[in-house]
């Protein structure tokens, strides 16, 4: 099959007609994927609109996604250790600490409300017409904006633009799980666990993906009783195995509870209880929990309702998901899908490199986005973080690999933190000794993973990286140790 | 000092290989699948689905508050709540609706006059 040269333009007469806006880019979609393809397509001269139905910009990551469950993860964090840390530092706190609940929720909020205000600035900086309603397809160059009842600032009436060139980003949603009626009050979903207006003696978890194994450490750490189950054998969905069992090791640690293998039958609410039966895969032993608040944490899936997708034929895979080609095309050329809306991991930053690569061909006919090198970091404490391939995956594939570990116990830094939990783990090809994955267990891990990309990207070997001067005390030196490890051996271990 | 460190900065041959500026990379004609689709899905190929077709099979995501899930009938002080509900066949929403043999005969002046004076004839 072959490329279309030229967009096909198709005629709506009643678009024709209603048409009353014009610009060169549309984008459907105001989340990480879709407010960076705008910021992009303006700084390289397009007109562009960007079309969001929620009444704020920054998508499910701003709004209820990784920033406010970040922020809730660093004051819970600051609050266990003040609680569990602070004399064994010298630090004598004269009272009681307590979490006052409003307060988190507030401090939550305000961040949010501040990157959301952020991202306004950034397209009234770049001259992007933000366009507050829904937006759904007339026909492959005109996009129709509704009015959303009750939302503040919304388009008042249907609006019509007329358009080249198209980039859905209408990320994600929930999955629900069949037979369990959520309410976001009881029964959650993980926008209802980032609004809990009290902790939850004891909470349960279905899930044991990073969205609720962050959840999960949320609640341990302000004193609820959690327990997490899950499907499959083990948690952390596609982290490497050996990192998987030491997450689990250090979490359980924490005080968090694991039903692993084990399946959930039912979840109902009883008044201020949830009565959930669970039954083993293994045995198909049945089992009776009860919670003050069950979270269902089991995925996301792609959000195509209300896009009118089928009108222009485009289409979609048994998932949901957008179905699109190497160069971010759907059936027309001129129509580009980005985001957790398509193929690939659901993760903020894929989609805003994403974005960016869609408006480069766009505009010069080449993008560019690294599917083997994009990082997924958990931020628990310690956090977890990895890119590039994993054991199973390089022994699934007959590569032959070189492994070298080194534990922050060993790292100064780390030590002076009295923050020692964690290893940094790296996988390099047994020949030419060029890195092939990275995966840290320790503190700051989400920040250290990006000299691991780097490398990655630029083919680097362990002796490159081992070669580099990292500065001392800190916790990078971890990674180059773990480098020399690969391929030689470490200094300090 | 610092033209002592520019020199040896010069001098230096990294270990790690230079590539220089980005390339112009031209792409081929055909379309190829997503890196991170299955099966080698394109759009157009076979295995895609109708969205309209996905979207009915599957079920949407709702939040169904608690209390409307379990609205009770009597109200606490054992007074009956009503629901709100479209009319069914055969149904009217006032008396005044109905056909005049099944309304209240009008009150006449005799009895008026007897109810707003206490009932005592």
């Amino acid at each position: 099959m072959l490329r279309s040269v030229s967009s096909k333009r198709s005629f709506s007469v009643a678009s024709r007609l209603f048409a009353n806006k014009k610009h060169e880019v549309v984008v459907i979609g105001g989340g990480p994927g879709g407010y960076i393809a705008a910021i992009k397509a303006a700084q390289q001269g397009y007109d562009t609109a960007c079309v969001e139905k929620r009444g704020r910009l920054g998508g499910t990551c701003l709004n209820v996604g990784c920033i406010p469950s970040k922020a809730l993860l660093n004051n819970s964090q600051l609050f266990h250790q003040m609680k569990s840390d602070a004399k064994g530092r010298g630090i004598d706190i004269d009272g009681t600490v307590n979490i006052n609940v409003a307060n988190l929720q507030k401090h939550k909020d305000t961040v949010v409300k501040q990157l959301t205000g952020g991202i306004e600035m950034l397209f009234k900086k770049h001259k992007i017409a933000y366009y507050k309603g829904e937006g759904s397809f007339e026909d492959t160059t005109h996009v129709k904006v509704s009015p959303v009842d009750g939302l503040e600032g919304s388009v008042k009436e249907e609006t019509v633009l007329e358009t080249e060139k198209v980039i859905v980003a209408t990320g994600s949603e929930v999955t629900p799980f069949p037979g369990i009626t959520i309410d976001e009050e009881r029964i959650i979903s993980s926008t209802g666990a980032l609004s809990l207006k009290e902790i939850p003696k004891r909470f349960t978890i279905i899930g044991g993906g990073i969205i609720g194994l962050e959840m999960a450490s949320v609640y341990s750490r302000l004193g609820s009783e959690v327990t997490i189950v899950e499907f499959q054998p083990q948690i952390g969905a596609s982290m490497d195995g050996e990192v998987a069992k030491a997450t689990q090791k250090f979490l359980k640690k924490q005080g968090i509870n694991f039903k692993l293998s084990t399946k959930v039958l039912s979840g109902v609410r009883e008044g201020e209880v949830v009565n959930i039966e669970v039954e083993a895969v293994k045995d198909g032993k049945k089992e009776k929990l009860q919670a003050d608040a069950l979270l269902v944490a089991v995925g996301r899936r792609p959000y195509i309702k209300g896009l009118n997708a089928e009108k222009i034929g485009l289409e979609v895979d048994k998932r949901g998901r957008l179905v699109i080609d190497d160069q971010f095309n759907s059936k027309h050329p001129n129509i580009k899908v980005v985001g957790d809306v398509t193929f690939g991991p659901m993760l903020a930053h894929k989609a805003e490199e994403e974005g960016v690569a869609a408006v480069e061909y766009f505009k010069t006919g080449h993008g560019h986005v690294n599917y083997n090198n994009i990082p997924s970091v958990m931020y628990s404490h310690p956090e977890v973080a990895w890119t590039g391939q994993t054991e199973e995956q390089l022994k699934e594939a007959n590569i032959k690999f070189k492994v070298g570990k080194f534990p922050f116990i060993a790292n100064s830094r780390a030590k002076t933190n009295s923050d020692t939990e964690g290893f940094v783990k790296i996988l390099i090809d047994e020949k030419t000794e060029r890195i092939l994955g990275a995966h840290i267990i320790g503190p700051n891990a989400g920040e250290m993973i990006a000299e691991a990309g780097l490398a990655i990207e630029y083919g680097a070997s362990a002796e490159d990286v081992a070669r580099v001067c990292h500065a001392h005390p800190t916790l990078s030196e971890a990674f180059k140790e773990a480098a020399m490890a690969a391929y030689d051996q470490p200094l300090n271990f | 000092m610092r033209q002592t460190v520019t020199k040896l900065a010069q001098s230096y041959t990294p270990m790690i290989k230079f590539l220089g500026k980005h390339p112009v990379t031209k792409h081929p004609i055909e379309i190829l699948p997503h890196p991170c689709t299955v099966n080698g899905l394109v759009p157009g190929g076979e295995g895609c689905l109708n969205p309209a077709e996905y979207l009915k099979n599957s079920k949407p995501f709702v939040v169904v508050p608690y209390k409307k899930q379990h609205a009770s009938k009597t109200t606490a002080d054992g007074a009956i709540s009503f629901t709100d509900r479209p009319l069914q066949n055969n149904e009217v929403s006032s008396i005044a609706e109905l056909p005049a043999k099944y309304r209240f005969k009008p009150i006449e002046e005799k009895e008026l006059e007897c109810i707003n004076s206490g009932g005592v004839m």
